[in-house]
Order: structure tokens, then sequence, then C-alpha cells
């Protein structure tokens, strides 16, 4: 774009690469070898190192893609097959039947290729009717195949709680918005925590080990009962029965800490996880709707309450955010920690349709 | 084995602190927000530079403490004299607070607008593909499935996706003046 950029921009050919290595270490599908390549990749040039900088940038801000959105994955695929401008005759099929593998090669490059077509200049050949079927089959499609996938992404909106029962017999309390994935197979129970936190009740299971992943550590076990939160500051482990191993999943893989019932360990990115003790019961309030503080700010008591409930509570007064909470509260009762702070400050409440707003009387 | 562990440490704080970073390095550059990547890419050579980085006990702290140093010597660089407004000395806080800045946040929704609708018109499959991977958090042969296409085709609708993305992102920091 302007004077300089030959000189500063990574080339397209980098730009590639570079994407390639990150969409694979996003996907955690790199074994040693290849992050020994990865490593050697980023040393081998100041212009790599900028071009996975800036393509990560990319992938951190995209979230904003969807920040309006109520997109479900179901309307998404269909728009997009539909707006391809090919009729995915064979692609849909495969599709509906749900089958994961790769499908035969031919058709697969027939979509890609048309969309490549279609991509150069919009064509608009095809008749209505059979952009219309060719709608209706790519919805049919991605009806059936959305089915079997939402069987297995488990999703919770404010103040939701779900209880969800495992095909192996385990139980999952899914808390207030939180997102989850379950993948079985033969040899491993593998659930996803996208966001939030939930808590497992594990079945024994010795030749299948159970392993709750999050973007910060994976948990593994036999059978136990435990909790996950994927809080701000990073992923925080607590065991309530039996013994867990956590492993952090950046820096050394080898590494594993193992937390007894009462243990929890924090791995985030600030410092090098420890297991500390902790109040079980206080953990897991949550799952009976309860939410319990023993002298935390004001400012995350209220983040905790915002957790559960449409209607924000938003704190006005700066020196309100210093004052320490002890107690217990029914977490989709706002009204009551109001009514908590009012006994004890001079309190202005201006309740919106949206919003609590605390503040302290002039 | 060491150089594992040290991919892992850079790729680590790209992941949780490339955003906070960049954030950072544009509010204390505010007439110079084209610089913004410059600095980026100087403050990570130099961290891959560190060969005893299991002893960093603070990753966070040490990032900063190095971005710090890298803003110096720019400033340098830039007049024969430091700026007054360089601070020589810079405090986790300050990038916690620098974090949020309302303009540049309400200047990167629009360019994402804009991209939403460059990226649908170029490609349809990239855009989904995007928006499935990095909001919806399906795995790449879990999107291969629904197009009906290879892990390797998908893979390449979000290589597209995301140079799309970089290249309107670079734009809007060079056109700040």
């Amino acid at each position: 774009m302007s004077k300089d950029s030959a000189s500063t921009d990574p080339s397209a050919d980098i730009l590639e690469e570079a994407s390639s290595w990150m969409i694979e270490l996003e996907e955690g599908e790199i074994d040693p070898a290849q992050r020994a390549q990865f490593d050697q990749w980023l040393r081998r040039s100041p212009e790599n190192v900028r071009a996975f900088l800036e393509i990560s940038a990319a992938w951190e801000e995209s979230f904003r893609l969807d920040a309006h959105g109520a997109s479900s994955v179901q309307s998404l695929i269909a728009q997009s097959l539909a707006e391809s401008n090919v009729i995915p005759l064979p692609t849909a099929m495969t599709a509906g039947r749900g089958h994961a593998a790769a499908p035969p090669a031919s058709p697969s490059d027939g979509a890609a290729a048309s969309e490549s077509a279609g991509r150069s200049k919009p064509r608009r050949t095809v008749s209505r009717r059979a952009a219309l079927a060719a709608a209706l089959l790519a919805a049919v499609g991605a009806t059936a195949l959305w089915q079997t996938w939402q069987a297995s992404l488990y999703i919770t909106g404010t103040g939701e709680q779900r209880s969800i029962a495992l095909a192996d017999g385990s139980m999952v309390q899914l808390n207030s918005q939180s997102k989850l994935r379950v993948h079985f197979s033969n040899t491993e129970r593998t659930v996803e925590l996208i966001q939030g936190q939930a808590f497992f009740q594990v079945n024994k299971d010795a030749a299948r080990p159970f392993v709750v992943r999050t973007g910060e550590a994976n948990v593994r076990v036999v059978g136990t009962q435990f909790d996950v939160y994927r809080s701000r500051g990073g992923a925080i482990v607590t065991v309530v029965e039996g013994r867990v191993a956590v492993s952090p999943v950046s820096g050394d893989t080898e590494q594993k800490l193992y937390l007894a019932a009462g243990e929890q360990v924090t791995v985030g990115p600030a410092e090098a996880p420890h297991p500390v003790h902790a109040n079980v019961a206080t953990v897991t309030a949550w799952t009976e709707r309860k939410l319990v503080f023993e002298g935390a700010a004001l400012t995350q008591v209220v983040q905790e309450f915002n957790r559960y409930n449409v209607r924000r509570v938003v704190i006005t007064d700066a020196t309100l955010e210093e004052v320490h909470v002890r107690g217990t509260f029914a977490a989709n009762n706002p009204q009551r920690l109001v009514e908590f702070l009012q006994q004890r400050f001079p309190l202005a409440i201006e309740e919106t349709q949206d919003e609590i707003r605390i503040g302290l009387k002039r | 084995m060491a150089n594992e562990l040290k991919q892992g440490f850079v790729t680590t704080l790209v992941r949780s602190h490339g955003r906070q970073l960049r954030r950072f390095l544009a509010v204390r550059l505010r007439n110079a927000s084209a610089d913004v990547p410059d600095l980026m890419q100087e403050v990570f050579l130099r961290l891959l530079r560190i060969s005893n980085h299991e002893t960093i006990r603070n990753p966070q702290a040490y990032l900063y403490t190095i971005a710090s140093h890298v803003l110096q010597q720019h400033a340098l660089k830039q007049a024969y004299e430091p700026s007054a407004e360089m601070p020589l000395e810079i405090e986790l806080e300050h990038a916690v607070v620098a974090d949020t800045d309302p303009a540049a946040e309400a200047e990167l929704e629009l360019t994402f607008e804009a991209i939403e609708h460059s990226l649908r018109a170029i490609s349809p499959r990239a855009y989904t593909t995007l928006i499935l991977s990095r909001c919806h958090g399906l795995p790449l042969h879990e999107i291969a499935a629904q197009f009906g296409v290879s892990r390797g085709q998908v893979k390449k609708y979000l290589a597209k996706a995301l140079i799309h993305v970089r290249e309107h992102l670079r734009d809007t920091e060079r056109e700040v003046p």
C-alpha cells in the first residue's frame, strides 16, 4: 500500500507458511518433530517471525466476526454452500450421512474448483430452479450433519445450567455461559471445555482414560470427581475425589502435576502452576446455584453474579470496588447482594432494564 | 528438546499476550502506530534469543520489560533526545489499562464489518471456515465433513481468510496518522 510496503511486508509464500503453522498449532495436532521444524522456521528469518505474529493477530481479532452473531453453525454452512453457486449433490449426500472421513476426491475437487471459478467472476448462469434445488439440498445435508454434530456440543446461556449424562454413564454439570464438546472413541474419552466451567463425575474405565482439554491444560483421569473452570487467569482444576493428572499445554509436554482430593491448580500464562489446597465446597457451590465468597473483592463478586444474570450489576463508584464480601448468595438473585450492601453503605441504586447500577449516595 | 521448550514458550506468549502487547505499543506510539508491527517483531525476536527461559518466573512481566526497552530504543532512534512522554519505567498496571482503548475498539469493529463483507464476496467458504473455526471452535476435520471436502482444502480456506484479515488489519494500522 504505502511506499515502504515492499521492504517490510512478508511475501505471500511466507504468509501462507505462517498461516499453516498457526492453524496446526491452534488445532493442537503437532508432534515434537514438527515443533522442532516450526522452531527452525521461526529462526530462519525475522520476516517469518513477523508473518507469524501478524497471522496470530488476525486469528485473535477475528472473534469479532461473530460479535453480532446469533449465526448458527447450521445456517452458516447452508448459506455458504448455496452461495458457492454449484449443485453440491455428491457433497451434500456425503455430508448428510455424517461421515467424518474425507470424501472421494472427485466431488470435493469439483466443488473447490467451481468455487474458485465463481470467485474470479461470479456466475449467474445457473437457472433459478437449479439454484433453489442446490440450496435445499445443502440445507438438508447440513441439517442432518448439524444434528449429529450438535449431539456432541453443549452450550449454556446466561443463568442456564445443564446436567449431561454421557454415553459411558459419566455425568457432567455445565455451568452458566459455558461450551463443551464431547468426542468419545474406543481408546479415549475426550471432552473439550471451550468456555466456562464444568463439574465432572467420571465412571471408571481403565482402558479408556477420560481427558478434559482446555486451551491451557489437559486433565487426565481414570475415574473421579473434579471441577474445571476456564477463568480469565487460566484454567482452574479442583479435585473433589480421587486423583487427576494435569498437563499444561504449553512448554514441556512431559510435565505432569498430580492432584489429590482437596487440591487445586491454576494453569495460566502468569506463572508456573503449583498445587494449593482448596475449599472444595466453595468451588462446587455453583452446582447448587450458590455463590460463596470468602472475602472476595466486590468487582470479582459482581463479575460472578454477571455470569448468571442477563441483567448486569455495575459498580459506578470506584471506592466501592475496594469492598470485600464474605457470604453465600443465590446465584440468580443479585437483589440479595444489593440488600447486603445497602445494610452497610449509603447506596444510590439506579435500575434500568439491562443493569443495576450501584454507587454511593452523594 | 530445548528448542521445543522455547518454541512453546514464545508461542504461548504470542497466544496469551500478543493482542495486549499490540495495544500496549499502539497506545505509546500514538503518532506512529504504523511502527507497531516493527516493534512487535523486535520484541519477539528478542524473546527467541533467550536461552534460559525456563528460569523466567513471570513471563508477562518479562515480556513488558523487553517491550519497554524496545520502546525506549525506538524513541532514541526517532529523536536526538528521548521524548518526555516516553516512559522510562513501565509497570504492569499500565499494560492492563492500555488494553481497553474505546476508540481503537470502535475502529476495529468497523474494520471487521468491512472484512466480513469483502471476505464473503471473495470466498464464502473461507469466511464460513474462519467463523466456524474461530468463533464456534469446530476442528478442521469437522468443517471438512460439513463441506464434503478434505481437511487440506479447509485448511486452505482458513489460511486464505487469515491472510485476508491480516491485510485489512495492516492497512488500518497504516491509515492511522
